[in-house]
């Protein structure tokens, strides 16, 4: 023990206690004296709060564009600035001067940015009643959407809930909600969507991910031109035949942004079987996901494609699966605990495995950072398994 | 602006809320900073990140007592703050000089058996603190754990400064033997 220590522990005692010395010392408000200016970190903040604020019934009344608000608050949210992303655009919003919330159904497309296999595209939509938000969250009924071209239409998930071969063209998803998983209860799913809800101007902003890599080719959106994308609202409980059309906005493909590193000496990790090992051989970085590259002997073994698998019988297909996850398993306890280091010296620590499909003779260990967002140009190395490998300044 | 409102403010989500706790506590906050970092910029960084926490934390919590649950926060961060600089023993101000004063209190490196945890050794200094006389433990949070100067000690509360000191010292010896007592030495 060390005096450190006890300094320490003594600020675990009574408030009680540090109250009554605070007015002894004359600290309490009556001795309070001029303010100083709030500084950045503050100003962050109250920006965002003042923001929250004007998005309820005021902004209209002042002439304020209530989607020109939502513009900022969602860039603010996403440390857009603060991480030096790229490759986020804002869409131009409607010309029309804004007087009052508006009657009929709308959607305002936001901004958008791409991330790996994904594109992001935020979306406002409004008026939404509570009740809705509420079938959206018991599964009763909810919003989809869909893109010209792709023919699917799809309920808005809570996950990006991804199977091996067949990846669905589009999700919506509550932005920076990803973690919600259907096993919550629905009272928690209920309460993540009132958080990106505003009931006093009855809107909601929502994520549209647009997955760029689908497994089916037919399903692969044309990047070549604007995309049409359409968003309604059916109701399963009230009334079977309720439908609520919120209309089509066009979304433009972004630029995707993104530090690569190759590992000259990739770090290495024992496998499940002794004599056997795993290495992570690249990683690829954008704002928002992280990709990490594991190559082992066997690999492609372990990667059959549908028809092969349909091909063994249950017992090679049992086998087939033990094999897998005796591998998969030992990613997430290594990768889920590893962190990036950035030039400023603070970190930022990445979650476990969303999806591992094979890709390239490897299999791409999809996942994201603990942070909306980071600023990838300022990352110099990654700390995995206890092993750090430094990225080279150029790599990008 | 009361305490109450503050908080409540906070539970709206308004920005007016920083702001009025700026006007109430920045104050406060700032030379509880200072006199552990004994820098002003560093001080000035904590205090803002104490408005980024306690706009983090209320809601879901609401403080009975306001201005003690900042100074923790403000204290907390700036002896992390403190902690990164390394520059904990020497050359640290006000907090350096108190952490140098307590560790007459401690028992040597060689007799302690076990490290406690920080919170445990808390109940032990409540308990402490409950023992004293109300100007003498008054005393010894303002010394120990707002960091305050003995002249400020002094002036605010209206005694001498070697009333202070020996005051302090009385109680340094006091929880030295306590801590000895429940098996730290």
């Amino acid at each position: 023990m060390n005096s450190f220590l006890l300094m320490q522990a003594l600020g675990e005692i009574a408030p009680e206690k540090v109250q009554k010395a605070l007015e002894s010392m004359g600290r309490t408000p009556q001795s309070a004296g001029k303010a100083r200016p709030v500084r950045k970190l503050a100003r962050t903040v109250l920006l965002a709060a003042v923001i929250t604020a004007l998005l309820g019934a005021t902004a209209y009344a002042v002439g304020i564009s209530v989607d020109r608000l939502r513009q900022e608050k969602l860039r603010q949210d996403l440390k857009i600035e603060e991480n030096a992303v790229e490759n986020y655009e804002e869409y131009a919003l409607p010309e029309q001067e804004e007087t009052a919330a508006p009657a009929a159904p709308k959607i305002t497309v936001l901004s958008t940015y791409r991330d790996g296999d994904n594109q992001y595209i935020y979306v406002n939509i409004s008026p939404v009643r509570k009740e809705q938000i509420r079938e959206q969250a018991y599964g009763n009924g909810g919003f989809g959407a869909d893109l010209d071209g792709v023919g699917h239409y799809t309920e808005i998930y809570f996950t990006r809930e991804f199977t091996e071969d067949e990846h669905e063209p589009v999700h919506v998803t509550i932005e920076g909600k990803d973690e919600v998983h259907m096993h919550l209860k629905d009272e928690a799913i209920y309460e993540h969507w009132l958080e990106n809800y505003d009931e006093q101007e009855q809107s909601l902003t929502l994520r549209v991910s647009v997955y760029l890599n689908s497994a089916a080719p037919e399903n692969r959106p044309d990047l070549t031109r604007p995309l049409p994308l359409h968003i309604a609202y059916k109701s399963r409980e009230e009334d079977s035949d309720l439908a609520m059309d919120y209309g089509t906005v066009e979304v433009k493909p972004a630029e995707e942004y993104c530090r690569e590193i190759v590992f000259d000496t990739p770090p290495v990790f024992p496998g499940p079987e002794e004599g056997t090992a795993w290495e992570i051989r690249k990683i690829k970085l954008y704002p928002s996901q992280v990709l990490i590259y594991i190559w082992h002997d066997g690999i492609e073994a372990l990667n059959l494609s549908a028809e092969e698998r349909q091909a063994l019988s249950p017992e090679e297909l049992d086998r087939y699966e033990q094999a897998r996850n005796q591998w998969f398993n030992l990613y997430d306890p290594v990768i889920g605990n590893s962190y990036v280091t950035f030039s400023d010296g603070t970190r930022c620590g990445i979650y476990g495995a969303l999806t591992i499909p094979y890709v390239d003779g490897c299999q791409e260990f999809n996942t994201n950072w603990h942070e909306k967002t980071v600023n990838i140009a300022e990352a110099v190395s990654w700390t995995v398994g206890g092993q750090t490998v430094s990225f080279s300044p150029t790599a990008k | 602006m009361e305490d109450t409102k503050i908080i409540e403010l906070y539970w709206q989500r308004a920005g007016s809320a920083i702001d009025e706790t700026e006007k109430k506590y920045g104050r406060m906050c700032r030379s509880l900073a200072e006199n552990i970092l004994n820098d002003p910029l560093d001080s000035e960084e904590c205090v803002n990140d104490t408005y980024l926490n306690v706009w983090q934390s209320i809601p879901t919590q609401r403080p009975a007592h306001f201005a003690a649950f900042l100074a923790a926060i403000t204290r907390r961060l700036s002896i992390d703050a403190l902690r990164r600089r390394n520059a904990a023993k020497r050359g640290g101000g006000a907090f350096a000089v108190a952490l140098e004063e307590l560790a007459e209190c401690l028992p040597s490196e060689e007799s302690v058996e076990a490290q406690v945890e920080a919170r445990e050794l808390a109940e032990i200094l409540d308990g402490f603190l409950d023992s004293l006389k109300e100007t003498d433990r008054n005393m010894f949070v303002c010394r120990y754990w707002l960091c305050a100067n003995i002249s400020e000690i002094a002036q605010r509360l209206h005694v001498t400064e070697s009333r202070v000191k020996s005051s302090l010292m009385r109680s340094r010896k006091r929880l030295g033997n306590l801590l000895s007592e429940v098996g730290y030495r």
